[in-house]
């Protein structure tokens, strides 16, 4: 642009604007106005210069102000020699997932790609993606190449895991809008096999885009990792302990290794691997090999522990030549035990027994009461739940307590073992129908149809408590739900457990007693563990999820009955339980009784307090992926075929060859042209100074 | 007709206090109020209230009202209605000129400013006499005359001080415009009042003002003058400028004082013989001092109109 340029000649004229205000405010002393001039027309014509500037200094400072703010103005479409047409956009991704720290390839990656960025030519964007859990732009297509190149140092290795389909969706996206005729995805990462999985058949978005992964594989890994860490309490013997299993797998050859357990950083067991060949582990506990490359295997410890308080635990291995260092490491935790109140009021022996303090006293203080005058409902007795048989429901102190343990948000068990009409309306009331006709089977029943995700029988699905469909029911009571919810139904189709919606509390029906002649369950190895798990459900405690990975987003629930406005989610540190260093705390603030915040990207335990100086209300296990330690990787992947596959209305392509006339154009940045762009600052600060003092000098002129 | 005490009507106005008072309506009243206070007694007695019709006593009506020799001649009550009648239609005609700007320092308020007191001191008493009231006047920037027809309603004085409250003075002589506007819309024989400071020259003013009198409208003339205009009182050397031309004259008042009253003599000799000779009432109105003259003249033409 030169000073012809119709804009800057139009602006040019505005300083005819502090001229005209300045001559047009100019103050006429001794002039008066008057009415009757024309009886005075033979004076003579006055001879003063109403439009010569009044104060030259303020005319001349106004007259600068102005031509400042135009060149501040102008100063954007100033030509420059150095306009270039962009040839290329590209878009670099960086894996930054665990395995990329696989012989610290992480490093050698961010190096190479600010050296990148820094040679690239003028006619080339350069944008960056972080692919961690997440797709992270950090650095944009407008962006300078100084800027892209230091958010590339800044970025720091991450625990986390991600997949590419991601990140490539979201380069597709830079890439839409981006100027250059070429445009182009450059995947800087260890090409780990599983990342592609995902999304394979995701329809074609990668649309004239080329895509180059630079990093070969590596080969000849060795990795052992540790992975999906359980942790439990049982009662043995009156003694409380903690039991953890550990998944180990190995990748390669290793040389034996102790695996360590840790109980706020005590060590409790150690373990030490053998391995009986280069790939397949020996590990203490039933050691399986599932493929050629990676062997699996469980390690397991026990110890006691105080139920009393948290056990915050920590598992680790040490192999001297494990390229892989991230996935050595797995935490967990487990909250102390709070022991529950259970009233029953049964006369079934096996119940009685069952809920005796000799069997459930690590998690339940229980009490049976024969008499119905004698229960109690004051606050500090009231029990959270209460168990009891239908036939004691003839009585309307018994109803009552029911009614009102239920309406007070306590849980309630009720055996239905008879059925009256007393029982009946009161069924109703619970929104469960017990039907006219109660013909017995005649062959025993058996559990066929199970709400298997309900709390009460998510834990059978996998056997380990034993097998529920062994259970058979000679007799039970015929009910049908009116606005109620059946949890089990037996062959022939009759619901056998229900849940009622009578009120906050919660009430599960059986529509057997757990005698002998009901059923033979009270024999079968599940009695104990569904009855606790039964009892822990209606007792209203939920178990919240507490595993996750690095830098996943969580959606934490406010317990019921906690009122807070803010959580604070930090690191913890194991042996005191105050708040670790290192990462700062997190104050997140809750909406909705829900807080929702991602976890930083290095594993650990972080804890969540519902204020600063608050106790620990929850603990946060947060352990890497074990998809991250499958170092297996993809040398060409054909998911890259379907997602650049092109389609009929794609036709449409830029090529090199087009005009570079009508491309569109960007100004490069040197160091020149950044010191250009301050100018126009300075321009405009320049300006409004001047017009301050303009300002003050012309109501000092006025006074 | 009222007797005036103008000892007690001066007692009732204070420059100072007019200046103060920021609108229109406080400033009529204070006029009409302390023009009225001065007087022994009503000028609104006299005036006409025919008996129209009887109609039945409806409860919550004015017992007043209730014609009681009625109700002993035939035990039925019966409330008397009536009808106050005018036959007067009054126009204010108002002078916007840039002339009527001009306010000197011993004023209580612009010409204009005057000029529209007066005008709605009279709008009121008027409209309390049950008489018509209409305006017309020109307002910057439309070219265009601002009439509003009379009409004897209440609500006519609000939105004649509407009309007025927004008004300046600003632009070239109009007057005779004016008056031409007038005498194509005026049909009925009606009262014009005229506030003008008649700063114009006087051939389209003395037509317009023969041909109103040749229609038969009776035509009272309040010229408002500022006292720097009757009697010239500069005495330091200065720049004048025409309010309406914009002119520029250096003027030595000691030189120019006594060309200036002659000639300005000569211009209010001739207005004066020319409304003697058409028998339409002059009453010079100064900015300096109390309008009593001029709302006297007026109750006493409309004396004789009636």
């Amino acid at each position: 642009m030169s000073l012809l340029f119709p804009i800057m000649a139009f602006g040019t004229l505005l300083v005819g604007v502090p001229i005209y205000l300045h001559l047009r405010r100019k103050d006429e002393k001794n002039l008066v106005e008057f009415p009757t001039l024309r009886f005075l027309d033979d004076q003579p014509v006055a001879r003063s210069r109403p439009m010569w500037p009044r104060n030259w200094p303020l005319m001349l400072l106004r007259i600068l102000c102005m031509l400042l703010l135009v060149a501040a103005f102008s100063w954007p479409y100033f030509d420059n020699e150095q306009r270039v047409v962009i040839e290329e956009s590209r878009v670099y991704i960086v894996d930054n997932t665990l395995s990329v720290q696989t012989r610290n390839r992480f490093e050698t990656i961010q190096s190479q790609l600010a050296d990148e960025i820094e040679s690239a030519g003028i006619g080339t964007q350069v944008g960056v993606i972080e692919l961690g859990s997440t797709a992270r732009v950090v650095a944009r297509l407008g962006d300078t190449k100084s800027t892209a190149v230091q958010a590339v140092k800044n970025l720091s290795p991450t625990a986390e895991r991600g997949d590419f389909i991601d990140a490539f969706r979201t380069a597709a996206e830079m890439l839409t809008n981006s100027l250059g005729a070429k445009r182009q995805i450059i995947l800087l990462s260890d090409n780990q096999a599983n990342q592609w999985q995902l999304d394979a058949n995701s329809p074609p978005f990668l649309k004239n885009i080329e895509v180059e992964i630079v990093n070969p594989p590596a080969s000849d890994i060795t990795n052992l990792a540790l992975a999906a860490p359980l942790a439990r309490r049982v009662t043995r013997d009156g003694d409380s302990w903690v039991e953890v299993s550990v998944t180990v797998s190995l990748q390669g050859d290793c040389e034996p290794t102790d695996i360590v357990f840790q109980d706020r950083g005590r060590e409790m067991e150690r373990v030490t691997l053998q391995f009986a060949s280069p790939q397949t582990p020996t590990a203490p506990e039933d050691p399986t090999n599932t493929g050629n490359t990676t062997a699996y295997g469980t390690a397991f410890a026990q110890w006691k522990a105080d139920p009393n308080q948290w056990t915050i635990g920590e598992i680790t291995v040490d192999a001297a030549a494990d390229d892989l260092a991230g996935d050595n490491r797995v935490v967990f935790s487990l909250p102390p035990v709070r022991k529950g109140k259970v009233e029953s009021i049964v006369d079934s022996i096996f119940l009685r027994r069952a809920l005796s303090p000799e069997v459930i006293s690590a998690r339940w203080e229980s009490s049976n009461i024969t008499e119905d005058s004698s229960i109690r409902r004051e606050p500090e007795v009231a029990p959270d739940v209460l168990c009891l048989e239908s036939h004691r429901l003839q009585s309307p102190v018994v109803r009552s307590i029911v009614r009102s343990d239920l309406s007070a948000g306590r849980g309630v068990i009720l055996f239905v073992d008879k059925i009256t009409p007393v029982i009946s309306g009161f069924l109703r009331e619970m929104g469960i129908e017990a039907e006219s006709s109660q013909k017995q089977p005649v062959d025993p029943a058996t559990f066929r149809y199970v709400y298997a995700a309900h709390p009460i029988f998510a834990p059978f699905q996998d056997m380990e408590y034993g097998n529920l469909a062994e259970v058979e029911f000679q007799n039970y009571r015929r009910l049908k739900v009116n606005d109620a919810t059946s949890l089990a139904f037996s062959a022939s189709g009759d619901p056998l457990v229900f849940e009622s919606n009578a009120g906050p509390g919660r009430l599960i029906v059986f529509g057997f007693s757990f005698d002998r002649s009901d059923t033979n369950w009270p024999i079968h190895p599940t009695f104990i563990p569904f009855l606790d798990q039964t009892l822990q459900y209606v007792r209203g405690e939920e178990r919240t999820d507490t595993f996750f990975q690095p830098g996943e987003s969580v959606v934490w629930d406010l317990p019921a009955g906690k009122q807070t406005e803010k959580i604070v989610v930090s690191p913890i540190d194991p042996s005191t339980m105050g708040i670790a260093d290192g990462i700062a705390p997190m104050v997140i603030e809750v909406e909705d009784r829900k807080a929702n915040f991602p976890l930083p990207s290095q594993s650990g335990h972080y804890s969540i307090r519902y204020d600063l100086a608050d106790s620990t209300a929850a603990i946060l296990d947060v352990n890497p992926s074990p998809l991250e330690s499958e170092l297996v990787f993809e040398t060409e992947p054909t998911v890259l075929e379907n997602w650049q596959r092109s389609t009929d209305e794609n036709l449409e392509t830029r090529t090199a060859d087009d005009d570079a006339s009508n491309r569109p154009t960007a100004i490069s940045l040197s160091k020149m042209e950044a010191f250009q762009q301050l100018n126009w600052w300075y321009l405009l600060a320049a300006a409004m100074a001047l017009l301050m003092v303009e300002t003050i000098w012309g109501v000092q002129q006025q006074k | 007709m009222a007797v005036l005490e103008n000892d007690r009507l001066i007692e009732r106005f204070d420059p100072k206090v007019m200046s103060l008072l920021q609108t229109l309506d406080l400033k009529a009243r204070y006029l009409v109020e302390g023009f009225l206070d001065g007087m022994h007694r009503s000028p609104f007695h006299g005036i006409s209230v025919e008996f129209s019709e009887y109609r039945d006593y409806q409860p919550g009506d004015d017992l007043r009202h209730l014609d009681w020799q009625l109700y002993a001649r035939s035990n039925r009550l019966y409330i008397k209605k009536y009808t106050q009648e005018t036959n007067v239609r009054v126009y204010v005609v108002l002078d916007t000129s840039g002339s009527m700007r001009y306010r000197g320092n011993a004023a209580w308020g612009s010409k204009l400013e005057v000029s529209k007191t007066l005008a709605v001191a009279l709008t009121s008493m008027m409209l309390r006499q049950n008489d018509a009231v209409g305006l017309l006047t020109h307002q910057e920037p439309s070219e265009a005359a601002t009439f509003i027809r009379p009409s004897q309603k209440q609500s006519q004085f609000n939105t004649i001080i509407q009309q007025l409250q927004g008004m300046s003075a600003a632009g070239g002589p109009r007057l005779a415009d004016l008056l031409q506007h007038m005498i194509r819309l005026i049909h009925r024989r009606s009262i014009v009042l005229f506030f003008s400071d008649l700063q114009e020259e006087s051939e389209g003013i003395t037509n317009a003002f023969q041909q109103l009198k040749f229609l038969g409208h009776e035509c009272m003339i309040f010229q408002v003058l500022d006292r720097d205009e009757l009697e010239f009182p500069f005495s330091e050397p200065a720049v004048f400028r025409d309010l309406e031309n914009g002119d520029r004259r250096m003027i030595q008042p000691s030189m120019a004082r006594a060309k200036y009253l002659e000639r300005f003599e000569a211009f209010m000799a001739e207005y004066r013989e020319l409304f003697h000779s058409l028998e339409m009432p002059h009453c010079v109105v100064r900015t300096d001092t109390e309008p009593w003259e001029a709302l006297t003249l007026f109750l006493r033409e409309r004396r004789r109109v009636m």
